[in-house]
Parts: C-alpha cells; sequence; structure tokens
C-alpha cells in the first residue's frame, strides 16, 4: 500500500453534483411492491431492482479521503431469497487507520392490506466484528422481511486507503435490473481501468465536473452469474469494472508512479531482500549446498539432488505467495509458503553455480494474467526455471513427489514473468507434462466366469503425482482398500507397487487377482464386459449446454488393453467392433481396438484430451465425444460353447 | 580464579545450549509406536469448581506426532466469551531428540472471530496455535487455563477419541467443595476414581498408562467405544441465573427461568393471530394456520450472546423484527399458540443426521437446536420453527425419530420425536421406456419421494428452489450412464407426512447396447444399489442402521419389433434380517416389465450379522446389473 505524505500547500476541495442515485429512498413504486415474479428470469428468488454506487475523493491541505456510496434496493421473490437480507460489509484496516461506515440505512418495505408498512432496522440489528487482523466486518440484518418484501439500504465508506479505487461488479448471484456506477476521477490522477466478463454495458460516458472526470457506467437487465465446474476462477468470469491508479501528478510535485510497468516490477524484485537478493544472499546455504550436491558432476544430477533435498526438508503449508520469509527461519521450522520453498530451492542452486531465473505467475484458481495491466496483484505464485543446455527446466518444490521439469497443476495457466538479471518477458508454463494411465490386464476365463490374473496399472505425469501422494499419505495396505473399494468381488492375491520412490518414471502397481460374478452366465452363453476397471460408465458432462469453457488443465491419456484367454470348450460368437472416432483438428480421440486368435481375445482401447481448453461452442461436441465412449465402452464380449 | 571463571562460564554456555531434552521418541515404549499416526505423551486435565459460579479448566498436553496424519494434534484452538477468559495459553515443539525448536509468544497466538458459517452475530471468539512441522517426528506440549464466570456445563475428557492414537499417560481430575458435589459418568470405563478430601475440597482423580489405540468400526457407534469421564454440575449458576440439574425436572425448571415473561406478544397481534384462527374448528387446523403464519413472518437469525445462548429473544421482539434464532422462534411459536387456546411446549433437543443419542440418565445440558410440539399422544405436533419451507407436522433427519426435553409447567420430560416406517419412508417409480433398434431409447420417469426420502439428496430444499438448481439436482441425480432431459417438473405436497414428485422426460440415446446381432439392456433403469460396506475382521460393535425405507421401481419397456430374448435371467429374492429384495422381469411380446422391491430395516444387530448385510448388499449389487440379452431376428 503506497502512503502518500501530505502536504500544507495544496488546499483544494472537490464538490461533487449531479451524480445522483437514480431512485430516492423510500420511493417505492407499487409496481415492484406487488411484483411476484422477475419477468426477466422467472426463477430468480430475489432481484436487485437498483445497485447504484459512487466513489470519489476529497482532498484537503491534510490528507486525501476516498469516499463510496452505496444505494441498493432489493425485491425478495421467493423464501431462499431472504438470505438477501443479511448484509455484511468488508472494512480493511492497517495500523490506526481504517475504513468507516457512516450514513447506514436499511429499511424493509412490506404491502399490507394495501398499505405500504415500512420497517427501519434499529441499532440491535447491526454488528461490527473483528474479522481477523485486517479485515473488520459491519453486518446487518433487515427486520421483518418475508417474500415479497422490497429492502433498501444505503451507506458512505470514507477510506485513507486512496489507492484502492473500488472496483464495480456489475452482476451477482441474483438478476440486477438496474445496475449504475459514478466512479470521479481526478484529473491529476491517471487511473487504468478495463472491463471484464461477458456482457457489455448498457451506457457508458464522461463528464468533466471540476478537476474531476466523472466515468458513468450504466448495465440494465443483468443476468445472474451461474458457477459451473471445470472454471478456472469465478473472477474470471463475472461482468465488472477494475481500475488500477497508474500515476498521480498533484500539482507542483512530481509524478509518484503508483501502477509502474513490468519491467519496473522486475526491478523492483531484483532489489528486494524478500525476492531476489534473498537468493544471492542466504550464504549459510553454501554449506549445505556442498554436502547435498557431492559427489555429483553433472547437471542434471546436481539440479536433480537439491530439488530433492527441498522437497524433502520443507513441507508446503497451502499459502501460495510470491514474497519469501527469512529462509533460515523457514528451514529451522521446516514449513513454508510456496515462495519460502521455491526462492530457497532457487538460492541453492545459485550456490550451486546455476543460472537461475524466478517466473511469477498467477494461479488458475487466482484467475488470468491482463498483461496490460502491470500489477503486482495479479501474480500470486513463484516456481523456477534453470537452463541446460539451453533448454528450460522448470522447477517446483511444493510437492513431494513431484519431478523436476514439472509443474503442479495449479500453475498450468498461461504464461508467467521472467524475473532474472540475465533473461527477462514472458514465458509459456507448458512442461508437456501429461495426466496418462495405461491399464493391462492379462485375464484367463474359466468355464463358471471366474477371472483370473494379472492387472498392470503404470501412471505418467500428474496421474503418477496423484497417485503417490495418495500412495505416501495413507500407506499401502490404506491403498490397496481403497483401490478395492465397492469391488466386492475381487479377491486380491497380492499386490506389488514398483518406482514410487523413483519420481521421475512411471509409478507402477500390479495387482494379481480374482474376480467373480463379472460376467453373466446363461445357458451355453457367456457375456463378458472387457473392462474389468476404468470403464467410463457415465458421462460426466449431464448438462445440455455450457456458459463457460472447458478447462482441463494437461493433456488426458487412458488406455486400457486385456487380453483374455478363453476356457476349454468355449468359441467366440461376437467381440465388439473395432473403431476410432475424433473431434475436429484430434482436440480428442478414441480408439477401440478388438482381435481375436486362437483361444486369445485382446482388446485395447484409448482415450485422449489432446487439447487444453474448450471453448462454449465445442461444448456439444465434447459432449457427445464422451457419449459415444460410454456407449462403446458398455458392449460386450459374447463367448458360447462349442 | 581464572580458571574458575572459565570453568563457570563453560558449564553455563553448555547448560544453555543442550538444556534438559523433554519427551525424545526414545522413550516411548515400541509397542505404542506401532502402527499410529501419534502418541499423546501427557494428558492432563483438571476442572475445578471454585464456587456455584465460578470455575476454571487447567490442560496439559504433550503429544508425539509420528506422520502427516497426526497434524491435527499440533494445533489447539480454544474458544472463549465474554464470561470466559483465557489467563494462559503456552505451546512448545521438540524435536525427535527431544530439543527444543520452538516456544510460542504472544504474537503467534491467532485469535479470531469464532464464525460458526451460520451465526449472524456470536460473542464467541477462539484463540489458536499451531505447531505443526515439516518433517515427522516431532513433539507439541501445550498449556493452557480458563477461568469462567459461570458454572453449567462441565469439560469432560476422553482417554483416545481416534484412531491410530496411542497414550503414555492420562489422567483427569474434578476438584469441587463438598456442598458442590458434580455428579459424572463414565462410559466404557470400568475403574473408580481415587476421591481424596482436604479442608471441605474433594478430588475425584482418574490415571491410566499404556493406552492402546481404539478402533471405529463401520455402521458402529462412537459411543460404544470411546473411553471418557463426563461431568455435569449439581447445583449452578449462569450469568446470575441460578439453578440445579440432578433431575431433568430441575433442569427444566431452569430453562423455565430463563423462559418466563418472555411470551408476551402485542395486542395487535393477538387479535390477529385470533381472527386468523377464529372459524377453523380443530386445535390442528389452528397450529397448522399459526405455523404457515410464522413461517411467511419470520425467518432464522442466528444471535448468541452470552445467556443469549440459552435464553429465547422475547416473542415481541420476534414480531416486531421478524426474525429470531430456533428458541426465539420456538418460543414465539408457543405463545402464539397459548393465545389461541392450544398448549403447546418448548423442546430442547440434539439436531443433526447422526447426532450422538440422548444420555437420558444424566440429566445435563446435552442440546443444541429447539423445537415446539403440540402434544397429544400418537398424535403430537412437532414444529420445526426455523425453516420458512418445511412442511407443517414434519420432522425428518434433522430432529426426527430420537428423545428430547420437553420444558413442561414443572419442568420437564424426555419425550420421543416422530418417527417413520418403511411404509411412509417410500421412493416409487413408474418409467416408460421406449427401445428403438438402433439402441437409442426415449423414458417417461415419475417418481414419488416421501417421508425420509423426501430429503434425497436434499430434494426437500430443492423442490422449493429455483429451476436452475431443480435441473442440476436432476442432472446430477439421474443414474443413468447417458441421458438428456428433454423436460421435468417438480411437485411439492407438503402433507404431514411430505412427498415431491418428481417427472422426468428423458431422451436415453445408445441406452440399449447393440453390438452386432445382439441388444444388451440392463432393466434397473435408474435405480442400482452401488454401496457394499467394507470388510471388516473379527467386528466387535454392533451393527446399527439409523434408517428403514422402501423402493419401489416399476419399469415399463417398450421394445422394437424384431429382436427376441437370448437370455431371460430369473426373479431374484434376498432377505434377511437386514431387508428384503425382490426383483421380476416379464416379457410379453414387445413389452419388457421390471419390477423391483426393496425394503431396508432399521434397527441395533449383534455384531456377528455384519457378514450378512455386506452379503445383502453384494447381492443386491449384482442383482441390479442384471442383463438382459437380446438377438435381432434379421
Amino acid at each position: 500500500m503506497n502512503k502518500l505524505l501530505f502536504f500544507a500547500f495544496m488546499a483544494c476541495t472537490l464538490t461533487v453534483f449531479g451524480q445522483k442515485s437514480p431512485i430516492k429512498f423510500g420511493d417505492i413504486p407499487m409496481e415492484d411492491l406487488t411484483m411476484t415474479q422477475y419477468d426477466k428470469d422467472t426463477s430468480a428468488a430475489a432481484v436487485v431492482l437498483t445497485d447504484f454506487g459512487k466513489a470519489y475523493m476529497s482532498i484537503t491541505s491534510v490528507n486525501v479521503t476516498l469516499n463510496y456510496e452505496r444505494h441498493v434496493r432489493i425485491k425478495i421473490l421467493r423464501k431462499d431469497g431472504l438470505r438477501a437480507a443479511d448484509i455484511g460489509i468488508q472494512l480493511y484496516h492497517s495500523g490506526s487507520a481504517e475504513e468507516k461506515v457512516s450514513n447506514l440505512k436499511a429499511v424493509t418495505y412490506n404491502l399490507e392490506n394495501g398499505k405500504v408498512v415500512e420497517t427501519k432496522m434499529d441499532k440491535s440489528g447491526i454488528f461490527k466484528e473483528k474479522f481477523n487482523r485486517s479485515v473488520n466486518l459491519q453486518k446487518f440484518t433487515f427486520p421483518n422481511v418475508k417474500e415479497g418484501s422490497v429492502i433498501e439500504y444505503s451507506y458512505t465508506i470514507m477510506s485513507e486507503f486512496w489507492t484502492n479505487f473500488p472496483n464495480w461488479q456489475f452482476q451477482r448471484t441474483i438478476p440486477v435490473r438496474h445496475s449504475e456506477y459514478w466512479a470521479n476521477i481526478p484529473d491529476f490522477f491517471e487511473m487504468e481501468k478495463y472491463m471484464q466478463g461477458y456482457l457489455a454495458p448498457t451506457s457508458y460516458e464522461v463528464k468533466s465536473i471540476a478537476s474531476d472526470k466523472g466515468h458513468h457506467w450504466i448495465m440494465k437487465d443483468v443476468p445472474a452469474f451461474k458457477v459451473e465446474p471445470y472454471m478456472t476462477s469465478e473472477d474470471d468470469y463475472v461482468s465488472k469494472i477494475n481500475f488500477a491508479l497508474a500515476f498521480v501528478n498533484f500539482p507542483g510535485r512530481p509524478t509518484q508512479e503508483i501502477m509502474g510497468s513490468w519491467e519496473k516490477l522486475t526491478t523492483g524484485l531484483l532489489e528486494s531482500e524478500s525476492f531476489y537478493k534473498a537468493i544471492t544472499g542466504s550464504n549459510f546455504l553454501k554449506k549445505t549446498v556442498e554436502e547435498v550436491i557431492a559427489g555429483k558432476t553433472e547437471p542434471m544430477q546436481k539440479i536433480e539432488a537439491i530439488h530433492s533435498y527441498v522437497k524433502q526438508t520443507i513441507e508446503w503449508d497451502g499459502e501460495q505467495d510470491k514474497y519469501a520469509d527469512n529462509i533460515k527461519k523457514v528451514l529451522e521450522v521446516k514449513k513454508g509458503t510456496a515462495a519460502d520453498i521455491n526462492i530457497t530451492l532457487a538460492s541453492m542452486l545459485e550456490k550451486a553455480g546455476f543460472d537461475v531465473d524466478m517466473v511469477l505467475l498467477s494461479t488458475r484458481s487466482h484467475g488470468f494474467i491482463r498483461k496490460s495491466y502491470p500489477m503486482e496483484e495479479q501474480l500470486n505464485y513463484v516456481v523456477c526455471v534453470v537452463r541446460v543446455d539451453g533448454k528450460p527446466i522448470f522447477l517446483d518444490a511444493t510437492e513431494k513427489y513431484i519431478p523436476i521439469s514439472v509443474l503442479p497443476e495449479r500453475c498450468l495457466n498461461g504464461e508467467g514473468l521472467i524475473v532474472s538479471k540475465k533473461n527477462s518477458g514472458w514465458i509459456a508454463l507448458d512442461t508437456k507434462t501429461k495426466s496418462r494411465t495405461v491399464y493391462s490386464a492379462d485375464l484367463a476365463l474359466s468355464p463358471d466366469g471366474e477371472l483370473k490374473g494379472k492387472l498392470n496399472i503404470n501412471r505418467e505425469g500428474y496421474d503418477a503425482l496423484e497417485m503417490r501422494e495418495d500412495y505416501f499419505d495413507d500407506g499401502e495396505e490404506a491403498y490397496v482398500k481403497d483401490f478395492l473399494g465397492t469391488k466386492a468381488n475381487w479377491q486380491v492375491e497380492k499386490s506389488e507397487f514398483q518406482n514410487m520412490k523413483e519420481i521421475d518414471k512411471a509409478a507402477k502397481e500390479i495387482h494379481e487377482v480374482q474376480i467373480t460374478e463379472h460376467t453373466s452366465l446363461a445357458g451355453d452363453v457367456i457375456y463378458l464386459n472387457p473392462f474389468v476397471m476404468a470403464q467410463m460408465d457415465k458421462n460426466p458432462f449431464t448438462s445440455e449446454t455450457r456458459e463457460y469453457p472447458v478447462d482441463y488443465g494437461s493433456i488426458q491419456e487412458v488406455v486400457y488393453s486385456c487380453r483374455i484367454t478363453l476356457p476349454e470348450g468355449f468359441v467366440i460368437d461376437e467381440v465388439p467392433k473395432s473403431k476410432v472416432f475424433m473431434l475436429p483438428g484430434n482436440a480428442a480421440k478414441y480408439l477401440y481396438n478388438a482381435t481375436q486368435s486362437g483361444n486369445i481375445v485382446s482388446i485395447t482401447s484409448n482415450f485422449q484430451i489432446n487439447r487444453t481448453l474448450f471453448v462454449q461452442a465445442d461444448y456439444p461436441n465434447l459432449r457427445e465425444f464422451y457419449n459415444q465412449v460410454v456407449a462403446k465402452e458398455a458392449e460386450q464380449i459374447v463367448l458360447k460353447k462349442k | 580464579m581464572r580458571n574458575l571463571a572459565v570453568i563457570i562460564f563453560t558449564t553455563i554456555s553448555l547448560y544453555a545450549k543442550v538444556g534438559d531434552p523433554k519427551y525424545p521418541v526414545s522413550a516411548i515404549p515400541e509397542e505404542l509406536k506401532k502402527d499410529v499416526n501419534v502418541v499423546i505423551r501427557e494428558d492432563q486435565m483438571t476442572f475445578t469448581i471454585l464456587s456455584q459460579s465460578k470455575a476454571m479448566v487447567h490442560v496439559y498436553f504433550v503429544a508425539t506426532i509420528l506422520n502427516e496424519n497426526g497434524k491435527d494434534y499440533a494445533e489447539e484452538t480454544i474458544g472463549y466469551d465474554k464470561l470466559s477468559k483465557v489467563t494462559m495459553f503456552k505451546g512448545a515443539v521438540y524435536d525427535a531428540s527431544g530439543e527444543s525448536i520452538k516456544r510460542i509468544k504472544n504474537s503467534d497466538i491467532y485469535d479470531q472471530s469464532a464464525y460458526d458459517g451460520f451465526s449472524l452475530y456470536s460473542d464467541n471468539r477462539l484463540k489458536q496455535i499451531d505447531l505443526s512441522q515439516g518433517s515427522y517426528p516431532y513433539t507439541i506440549e501445550f498449556e493452557y487455563e480458563i477461568e469462567y464466570k459461570f458454572l453449567f456445563s462441565i469439560q469432560g475428557s476422553a482417554l483416545i477419541s481416534q484412531e491410530k492414537v496411542s497414550s503414555q499417560h492420562f489422567s483427569y481430575a474434578l476438584v469441587y467443595p463438598e456442598t458442590l458435589r458434580p455428579r459424572y459418568k463414565t462410559p466404557n470405563i470400568t475403574e473408580n476414581p481415587t476421591i481424596t478430601k482436604k479442608d471441605g475440597i474433594e478430588t475425584a482423580s482418574w490415571d491410566f498408562k499404556n493406552l492402546k489405540p481404539i478402533k471405529f468400526e463401520p455402521l458402529s457407534k462412537r459411543e460404544d467405544v470411546v473411553a471418557q469421564i463426563i461431568a455435569a454440575p449439581t447445583k449452578f449458576e449462569y450469568d446470575s441465573y441460578v439453578g440445579s440439574m440432578t433431575t431433568w425436572d430441575e433442569f427444566g425448571q431452569w430453562i423455565g427461568t430463563l423462559n418466563k415473561d418472555r411470551n408476551i406478544l402485542p395486542e395487535e397481534t393477538k387479535q390477529k393471530i385470533r381472527q386468523l384462527t377464529a372459524n377453523l374448528k380443530t386445535p390442528e387446523e389452528k397450529v397448522k394456520a399459526l405455523y404457515e403464519y410464522m413461517q411467511n413472518k419470520t425467518r432464522y437469525v442466528s444471535i448468541q450472546l452470552g445467556i443469549g445462548g440459552f435464553q429465547p429473544f422475547e416473542a415481541s421482539v420476534v414480531d416486531q423484527t421478524g426474525y429470531g434464532d430456533c428458541k426465539a422462534l420456538s418460543n414465539y411459536m408457543v405463545a402464539m399458540l397459548k393465545e389461541v387456546g392450544v398448549k403447546a411446549n418448548y423442546i430442547l433437543i440434539r439436531a443433526g443426521e447422526g447426532a450422538a443419542g440422548l444420555r437420558k440418565d444424566f440429566p445435563s445440558s446435552q442440546f443444541n437446536h429447539a423445537i415446539a410440539a403440540v402434544p397429544n399422544g400418537r398424535d403430537t405436533l412437532w414444529l420445526e420453527c426455523t425453516s420458512q419451507t418445511n412442511p407443517f407436522g414434519y420432522m425428518g433427519t434433522f430432529t426426527g425419530d430420537r428423545e428430547a426435553l420437553m420444558i413442561t409447567e414443572n419442568g420437564a420430560k424426555v419425550v420421543n420425536t416422530i418417527h417413520y416406517s418403511a411404509e411412509q419412508n417410500v421412493q416409487s417409480r413408474t418409467a416408460n421406456v421406449t427401445v428403438q433398434l438402433t439402441g437409442n431409447a426415449s423414458a417417461k420417469v415419475k417418481t414419488h419421494y416421501s417421508g425420509i426420502q423426501y430429503e434425497n439428496s436434499n430434494l426437500n430444499f430443492i423442490v422449493t428452489d429455483q429451476y436452475d438448481d431443480q435441473k442440476k439436482w436432476v442432472q446430477k441425480n439421474t443414474g443413468i450412464p447417458v441421458f438428456d432431459v428433454a423436460a421435468f417438473k417438480m411437485i411439492n405436497i407438503k402433507d404431514k407426512i411430505p412427498t415431491a414428485i418428481v417427472d422426468l422426460d428423458l431422451t436415453l440415446n445408445r441406452f440399449a447396447t447393440v453390438s452386432g446381432k445382439r441388444v444388451f439392456i440392463t432393466p434397473n433403469l435408474m435405480n442400482r444399489s452401488t454401496y457394499i460396506p467394507e470388510k471388516v475382521a473379527d467386528r466387535k460393535t454392533n451393527v446399527v442402521r439409523k434408517m428403514t425405507y422402501t423402493d419401489f421401481d416399476t419399469i415399463h419397456y417398450h421394445l422394437p419389433e424384431g429382436i427376441y430374448p437370448e437370455f431371460l435371467p430369473t426373479p431374484i429374492k434376498l432377505k434377511n434380517r437386514f431387508g428384503e429384495y425382490e426383483a421380476t422381469f416379464q416379457l410379453d411380446q414387445d413389452n419388457l416389465l421390471y419390477i423391483r422391491k426393496v425394503k431396508m430395516n432399521k434397527g441395533e444387530f449383534p455384531p456377528e450379522s455384519y457378514a450378512e448385510l455386506i452379503e445383502f448388499y453384494r447381492s443386491m449389487n449384482k442383482a441390479d446389473n442384471t442383463k438382459i440379452v437380446f438377438l435381432s431376428k434379421t
């Protein structure tokens, strides 16, 4: 947070006029009181009739205050809309400075026997609560709210944190009939602003008022925002206007830069004790590094040794961050944030003689990066890159079972910003790591329908990472128990695990199994589905339409192959047909291959998702692709007695 | 002289450096380390009753955490409010050899509002210390003391409360003036406490060494396994309200004092509700009218401050603001009923699906919710007052089928809330499915969900929710591999035993598996049992099934011409003490009729019956996946 020291010579007070709320407090049109459903969305449980906001600065000789006025009117249509009557306002504080609420008014209006009955909120409905160190919550709830009520509230927040110009969210989880925002930006503030979301404002104009520019947005009939699965971050899709303060040019004062540029940010980070200086400093690590790489000659061996040391020594506390705490302390408690861990890793690599580039990024849950707004807040995570023979190798040591050259799935989100003395610019966060699992079964079928044999499962990339986490966290016994899950008709004679600790190799499990009741017997016929496991038996996409893209993160591949030896005296009557189908551009592909030779039937299926992002227009095809896979994998082999 | 100084200096520096290793891992007996995540080294609790309105608790707890799964033990959270004060809270952590890694400073203690996720406001706060480390094993040490400006409940202690935890030493002591001797109960503990006396102060204490881990079996009751000491006061005082709780009557009288004169309604409301019920004949009609009046007028807002955790707001406040918590709304309901001449009672209950049962023989504060009831023997009306949508008289998984405490004029009595039979908890489905030769099909499905099954996957909420949420429910709860919802409808029938009807119009692409000359159909359209209880060797605890219900599925298939059956399964029947299952397959020309009926019983069954339960589910799972195979005539 930038804090300006204020100057006595400037005494400039701005008055703001002509920017009133479009509605008058307490003046509720009869049609809103009698409304029983919202005609633009008849399923709405409540609708925001008007949401008005205005933000402006008051500047005096001694301080700058950011004022934020809000006036909201909501119609409660159904009982499940009652929760719209519980309001919480977050108030930031730091040191002795605190955002303050004033002029809080809240009134409920009900229509009783044709008469409007007003109930004002009294003090007993208002609570202020300390939520945590930097945020207080001002909570309040409306009295006498029921189906059909109209509720209305207004308040003003006064804040000293004037660089945090309030963003405005047009869209909510309930529909909004009229959303209106005035952002009065003093001429000596250079403010960047950007719209996000899939909706456009109904009108936008800029008016000059004294030494301010008044930006005025209106958005009408805003539909409710709906959350869907496989979205990177809700924040990316909701319709919103965001502000970023670039410069302030107070008259007679040098320009004060607030936002800066990516280059400036990089320079700052290179100077920072919590960032680059922590990497080049921290000389106490030298001895440890020598011990860790003792006897190693190849660069790759050294990198692996250091990476593995950091992973085993420091536990990730689940926090995503880009600045490190004191590294010495981190190593003492053996626990830290992503930044603590990866900056320690970088420092150790640097001590071992490598050139390390730091890469700052925005995790999937943190949203897209908008490169034209060089703001630090857009980045929330840091990983390392070292170059061996000119090839970049990504490193992250937060996950215990992650090999080098692989980033955790949460990092796979576009590009990252390079920060180092030698390199700069953006780098694609693509490590070409797949999620891949290969099942192979070699089974013998008995005349009474029992299957017996070996089952191999090989997992690579993110699938292996996930499997190793389960395996090591729960232990082998629990893992096998979990693997069996509801497979009540399975007997596992023996289980073996290979490469569990060699994390750069595929994780292998081998089970010797006996499976009863998988087949159906009817007289002389045996029916058998070749998938004893890993069958896609349900389409995960149950919704017919999709409003936001489907984002897989990484490329996916599942291979299932099985070889079944038939019992003596049986012949094949039918096997499923081989089949291949794919989506345009090979975005997704499915192969099913069935062969027979002598008394052996072999089935191989290969399911691939070769692109990570599918936009809304691709959705019907993608869903149909899954439908076809589900149908194909339900097919049966039919055997008959000779 | 010089030499001496050097010696002293060395000694001191040595001492400061090494310190006294505390709780090294090597001191744990091997047998207690086997197959556990945590070894408790010391668990000492003393609860002291200082007077009728004052008490304190002192806790000293040390545990060695052997792996990541024991991490929860590295964090300690203590709650407090305006009537209690944390007078001491310390923490330290040691490495495997017992060397100190870190001691907690005051600034490391995290202090925040205890936001429970539903209270709008409460004065409960919490303090938290997190001592978790990145490498194992390590040992954590906590000590704290809380002073209470009241006496109402007494903190008890469990010897071991989780699986894969062993303990080297446990002790619990109750210290009290003889005149305020509390009561206690020790489930799964047979040893008597040691009693000592000094100057009118008595101490009851328990002490155990080297405790082995416990194991919870599936479908068992926790309270059958956990050894613990629970205690409650006799005479007590909370926020200047004095009472006694040796009997439920006394406890009820105290609650009665808290509720006294809080049932006064404004004159205007009195008139309104009298008018509202004037022309209604039976008491039940009146209760229903007022219940619905309350549901429309009020909503649930939880505000818990001091005694407000036990005392309802006045009925007049609820009347004016239109909101309140469970106590306030139940008290309001009782007050309104009184006004129209219907006698109703305020009831305390432990709410929640799967909540532990009431310890009937141990009067004490065991409740977390309040409801109201109009007593009338078997026709007693039970009223959940915090929901705007709950059908009148319905009491489901949240508060139904359990013991609760009814507050009466003279005290209190334990009552059983309503429970529904297998014939009342019914899911009944009929479907017409038209299958084409390509395997594609269309289906019209009608399902009634009644009684407890009205709550299946939160259907009770969804049925009054908006269209999008209903659609999501349909998409999530239709158990067919591939389907499109062409249309659907939900109907809510708010009877005393409520029913939700869900009508579905489905398109089922590739419903039947067509491969070569064969067509496969799994006749169980959308109610396949998938749950199979986990195998347990040498089961020790009773098997508990809490719900009884019946499912009916009647599915008519209209088959395409030109196919004939190759394999038609025979009827399947299963029956044992847990339930009954029946499935039949009848083929008549181009029509296939599939009928399935399942009835599950509730109750407590002996440990050895567990294998039968697994077998029942396993057989049901197999039966539900039965296929019918057709051959095409061409």
